[in-house]
């Protein structure tokens, strides 16, 4: 083994210590990291890395870094690790595994998205429900989703919605009680925390005032991809005075959502790496 | 290794464990658990968390762990067995291992190929005789989660 001279040099004023072989071949580490130059080429710094971290993350889950006081965000790799990659249950529809950061990466952390989606999936939905007509207006949830679904549109398509007047005798006279219901398509985006946001009133789509069968449909045209719902809302107007039952019901498999790109099927792991450049 | 487990003061219900990353961080916090658990803001307080050694899923922590007084432990575990009585008739015996003297059982809940039943327990055994309707693959599993279990296999010929 050849002996070799080292020169090795700090700098308390400007936080860097050096050192450089005879060659011209020096290794430099300051504040933006530590480097090493090839003699010739003082431009081209091979860089070490500062911090790096690995695991395992479920779908959702926030990877927590905080403890390690990271100086920069790092970049960040993943790989499947553990997931359900063909459901039978979603045999109709292409399955495709999504992995991914939600969200920024800080210095704090990040959060992984790991799940398999179904494409383009469709469901149906038929719920009834009675609303008493009474002084004034009242809103009624008629249905909604009961579920959010992760897509970038939805398209829903109904052919009927059923407000049917129960008539009754007072005073020896038939009575049909003067109320209608107005009708509000209300599309929802879930937030991070579990709570829902007001997103819009779907135009076009079940909306004014119906006494018997409408055919519609809506779409929401692209949206921003998240976790969204659906519901539809009725308001019963009711002139004072009379009283009586309306009927809003929709009819069977009259309401089907579609809820265009990729669907959350199912979710899994994924191995992730988080390495924090030096520079 | 290692992992924190975050669950609910009231109930002990575990929901959501996750493992600590390797490298320059450390266990995760209450912050982040929650964050990963999506817990809404009003929640919080009803919340807590613990750690343990193992790194484990919260599927798996689910099925093999249990709080009491906010100490992570093992589940018991439920042993499934089955001795043959006559043709198409057979008898399964179930054994509540690793109990604490705390813990009574009166029951535990199972199923057979999707259908469930229960078998009164004793002492931490019990047994049920089945009698098969027919020559068959019979799967036998435990749908109680005070128990972490071993699904069996039972064929039955004729």
């Amino acid at each position: 083994m050849d002996n070799h001279r080292l020169i090795l040099k700090s700098n308390i004023n400007e936080g860097y210590i050096k050192a450089e072989d005879e060659q011209g071949n020096y290794s430099l580490w300051d504040g933006d990291g530590l480097r090493f130059f090839k003699a010739g080429f003082p431009s081209i710094p091979f860089w070490y890395n500062k911090k790096i971290a690995f695991g395992i993350a479920e779908h959702n889950e926030y990877v927590d870094l905080s403890a390690g006081k990271w100086d920069r965000p790092p970049s960040v790799h993943l790989a499947a690790s553990n997931f359900p990659v063909y459901l039978s249950s979603k045999s109709g529809q292409g399955q495709v595994l999504d992995i991914g950061i939600d969200g920024p990466v800080t210095t704090n952390g990040f959060r992984v998205r790991a799940r398999l989606n179904a494409l383009g999936s469709q469901f149906n939905f038929n719920q009834e429900r009675r609303v008493v007509a009474e002084s004034g207006t009242k809103t009624f949830l008629l249905f909604y989703s009961n579920n959010d679904y992760n897509c970038n549109r939805i398209i829903i398509n109904y052919t009927m919605v059923h407000y049917e007047k129960s008539s009754y005798y007072s005073g020896g006279k038939l009575i049909t009680p003067n109320s209608n219901a107005v009708t509000r398509l209300e599309l929802r985006k879930r937030n991070p925390d579990g709570s829902w946001s007001h997103i819009s009133n779907l135009e076009g789509a079940l909306s004014g005032s119906h006494e018997w069968n409408i055919t519609d449909t809506a779409d929401t045209g692209i949206l921003t991809p998240g976790s969204y719902g659906v519901r539809l809302l009725a308001a019963n107007n009711q002139t004072a005075g009379r009283s009586g039952d309306t009927w809003a019901k929709t009819q069977s498999n009259n309401i089907t959502f579609f809820f265009a790109g990729e669907t959350e099927a199912a979710t899994g792991e994924v191995v992730w790496i988080a390495v924090e450049n030096s520079q | 290794m290692g992992s924190t487990i975050l669950y609910n003061k009231n109930t002990l219900e575990i929901l959501k464990c996750q493992r600590k990353p390797y490298g320059s961080s450390g266990m995760p916090s209450f912050k982040a658990i929650c964050m990963s658990a999506r817990i809404p803001e009003d929640m919080i307080s009803e919340l807590d968390i613990c750690t343990i050694n193992e790194s484990l899923s919260t599927k798996d922590a689910k099925e093999k762990l249990r709080l009491i007084n906010g100490e992570p432990l093992p589940k018991p575990f439920l042993q499934i067995k089955s001795n043959k009585v006559d043709v198409l008739k057979f008898k399964i015996i179930v054994e509540v291992k690793n109990k604490l003297e705390s813990d009574l059982f009166d029951f535990v809940k199972m199923s057979i190929n999707g259908v469930e039943f229960s078998i009164d327990l004793n002492n931490g055994i019990g047994n049920k005789i089945i009698e098969a309707e027919e020559p068959d693959k019979y799967i036998i599993k435990c749908r109680d989660d005070r128990f972490f279990s071993y699904p069996l296999e039972v064929v039955v010929v004729g």
